[in-house]
């Protein structure tokens, strides 16, 4: 039953990903550019022109602002309306609970780590490198990686056979297809289409 | 509790409430178009005992075809008759709350600490970590220093949360009967209790009653929750009472589809708009993109937060203490139902609550990482206390420095400017006239300059024949003429190329 049930998830997480082959790029929300750090950066500096400029250089500079800037854009790449349109509302709870798991559970799993480790690199390469790597293998890359998550959270929350998680679950399955029913330019928000 | 922990927590409210009272009457730069709506109703009440619209002490005032509940304009006027009709008075109470918040939350927390032996002995200090985090907290901050009605309503609800938990310990009626009359009466501060405060009464009765505290008890508190709601809810079926949530209803926004019938459609639109709530980066990084309600690329929660979030989930999970467990999940799952049925999503402003069970949930986290008694710790610990204290100074600089240049056509500074300068010149003139392009409200004039007659007027008018022996002053935005004939004053905004505001010509 768990693994048929993985199995529907998988088949829900692939109709949400299918939508994004129309897509080109990645919106600017999801890349941290020098030019819109510098202009940022240009633009504070004018705002803190009273402070002395010492202060001003220490709170407003370019190691801070990449700092910032990037952790703040690497966020986008979790963000739950991001991941309801990229994997449904089933993958994004299975991702929760995919990240919950390790940490609290599998904390001494290399492997596991070595899994949020390349997803979480993934996601640099596409924050800084953004236009060199054709969106398609990008999908595929990021998709898997996602869906890898989510299944294994869901495989831990199934195991023990609760009848009640396996509905709750069914529940999910249904909200995600018909919330893409119900939008299906969800993912227009975050992607630029051919 | 000892000595030392009654200092740290008065420092702790110092700190809170100097946050929130410092140049509060010039940062935000003033008043936006609600605080002044709110500001000349409760100078209304104050000198008349009637509304902008004659009516004689009003359960709902009626405002930009909308009805706003009365407790902060009740407020406002009780602040006006001691600070007098200024935009401290109009900020007042939300600050007030606001810093009687952080108390709240510093009994809150003890109190449920304090309901289960093992986490008894950290009580005190987590709970000033939960009351020093909120002090500093840009979201609570924020929504403390303007004449937001959320800042007060939150503050009834919590005291409420808090009352309700004394009685779920010790039994005794009266608290049971404070707790339902502070729930029923945040609902007439802020339309978002108007949904969880009953929710919360409902729920709270169920489980006492599953509970089997005495029925006796839970008729009284039912009586009393609903006496004292009894004229908000004969309000409610009025249609006043629903105009509110007509113009604001996320449901207008449903998509039509053919697949999905009407009502599981705005069904599954309640669903997505309930997990958007949830999205981190409206936590730490865009809000809800309203000027008003964050700084800009700040967030609203600092982004240090985030493990110990996690680490406060992690807490809730292991712990034996039910009520601690019960309470935090339940305000953290209870906050977004009211926004998921309004447009837009996110909105920090009607989500405002949820800052209560994420700095619960913080304050937990490093409770957690503290309890681990490794060496690292130390080191993690040192780490994030660095990142912490920079973000502080930050977001201060962000708010006291940048903020108010940036923001100035989100809040009304300027039209108060303008209103000024009109004071100033009005006794020379026999007509002042304002262009409907200016950004300004009717409402600033009648508050800022209530003995001149300002007359608002389309972009096309012509000054009429009859007025040709008077003088007559306009007052216009900028058309791309910086010298117009008859010029007498412009006010720039305070931005690096000191745009053009608004011009006063002689007309």
């Amino acid at each position: 039953m768990r693994i048929v049930l993985l199995i529907s998830i998988a088949f829900v997480e692939l109709f949400a990903l299918s939508k994004w082959l129309s897509c080109r790029l990645f919106t600017d929300l999801f890349y941290f550019t020098p030019q819109m750090m510098t202009a940022r950066l240009i633009h504070d500096l004018n705002a803190n022109q009273e402070l002395p400029l010492t202060l001003n250089r220490l709170l407003h500079n370019k190691v801070i602002y990449f700092l910032w800037g990037s952790a703040q854009t690497y966020l986008q790449y979790w963000d739950i309306r991001f991941l309801k349109a990229f994997v449904g509302i089933v993958g994004a709870i299975g991702i929760i609970l995919g990240i919950w798991y390790i940490v609290t559970k599998f904390y001494r799993r290399l492997l596991l780590w070595i899994l949020i480790g390349l997803v979480s690199i993934f996601c640099f390469i596409e924050l800084f490198l953004q236009p060199i790597y054709p969106f398609i293998m990008k999908l595929i890359v990021l998709g898997v990686f996602f869906q890898g998550i989510s299944l294994f959270g869901y495989w831990h929350f199934l195991a023990g056979s609760k009848k009640l998680r396996y509905g709750f679950i069914i529940v999910l399955m249904l909200l995600s297809i018909l919330t893409l029913l119900l939008f299906p330019q969800g993912y227009s928000l975050y992607c630029i289409s051919s | 509790m000892k000595y030392s922990s009654w200092v740290t927590l008065a420092c702790i409210v110092l700190l809170g409430g100097f946050l929130r009272f410092y140049q509060i009457s010039s940062n935000p730069p003033g008043l936006y178009i609600d605080e002044a709506a709110i500001a000349l109703n409760a100078h209304d009440i104050l000198t008349t005992g009637h509304d902008q619209y004659g009516t004689f002490y009003p359960l709902s005032f009626r405002s930009f075809g909308d009805y706003k509940m009365p407790g902060y304009i009740y407020l406002t006027a009780l602040s006006m008759s001691i600070f007098g009709a200024t935009d401290f008075a109009v900020r007042f109470p939300s600050a007030f709350f606001g810093t009687a918040t952080i108390v709240v939350l510093f009994f809150l927390m003890q109190s449920l600490l304090q309901a289960a032996k093992k986490t008894k002995p950290y009580a005190t200090q987590t709970a000033l970590i939960s009351a020093g985090l909120l002090a500093i907290l840009p979201w609570h901050i924020h929504f403390s220093r303007g004449g937001f009605e959320t800042s007060v309503a939150l503050c009834i609800y919590l005291t409420a949360i808090l009352v309700g938990i004394k009685y779920w310990l010790n039994k005794r009626t009266w608290f049971l009967v404070g707790a339902v009359i502070l729930l029923a009466l945040s609902q007439y501060t802020y339309h978002t209790y108007r949904i969880i405060a009953p929710l919360t009464a409902i729920v709270t009765l169920s489980f006492a009653f599953y509970k089997k505290h005495t029925k006796k008890q839970m008729l009284i508190g039912f009586l009393c929750f609903m006496l004292a709601s009894l004229p908000l809810i004969l309000f409610s079926f009025t249609a006043a009472g629903h105009e509110r949530l007509s113009q604001t209803s996320a449901f207008t926004e449903t998509p039509a589809s053919q697949l999905i019938p009407p009502p599981l459609a705005d069904g599954l639109m309640f669903v997505s708009n309930y997990l958007n709530l949830f999205s981190i980066t409206s936590f730490f990084h865009y809000g809800d993109q309203i000027n008003r309600h964050q700084i800009e690329h700040f967030g609203l929660l600092y982004l240090w937060q985030l493990p110990f979030i996690i680490a406060g989930i992690y807490f809730l999970t292991k712990t034996n203490n039910q009520l601690l467990r019960f309470t935090t999940l339940f305000l953290l799952l209870i906050a977004p139902l009211a926004p998921s049925i309004a447009k837009p999503v996110p909105h920090t402003l009607r989500f405002l609550l949820a800052v209560i069970p994420l700095t619960m949930l913080t304050s937990l986290g490093i409770l957690q990482m503290l309890l681990i008694k490794k060496r690292f710790i130390t080191w993690f610990f040192g780490g994030i206390g660095v990142i912490a204290v920079f973000s502080f100074i930050w977001y201060l600089n962000a708010y006291f420095i940048t903020y108010p240049k940036d923001t100035q056509l989100d809040w009304g500074g300027k039209c108060k400017e303008v209103a000024m300068v009109i004071k100033n010149e009005a006794k020379n003139y026999d007509h002042v006239i304002v262009d409907k392009n200016l950004p300004c409200w009717q409402e600033y004039f009648s508050f800022y300059v209530p003995d001149v007659r300002v007359t608002i007027v389309p972009v096309e008018w012509k000054k009429p024949t009859k007025w040709e022996k008077g003088s007559t002053l306009l007052i216009r935005t900028y058309y791309g003429n910086k010298n117009p004939d008859g010029l007498i004053e412009t006010v720039h905004l305070t931005n690096v190329n000191r745009d053009i505001f608004a011009q006063f010509i002689k007309l």
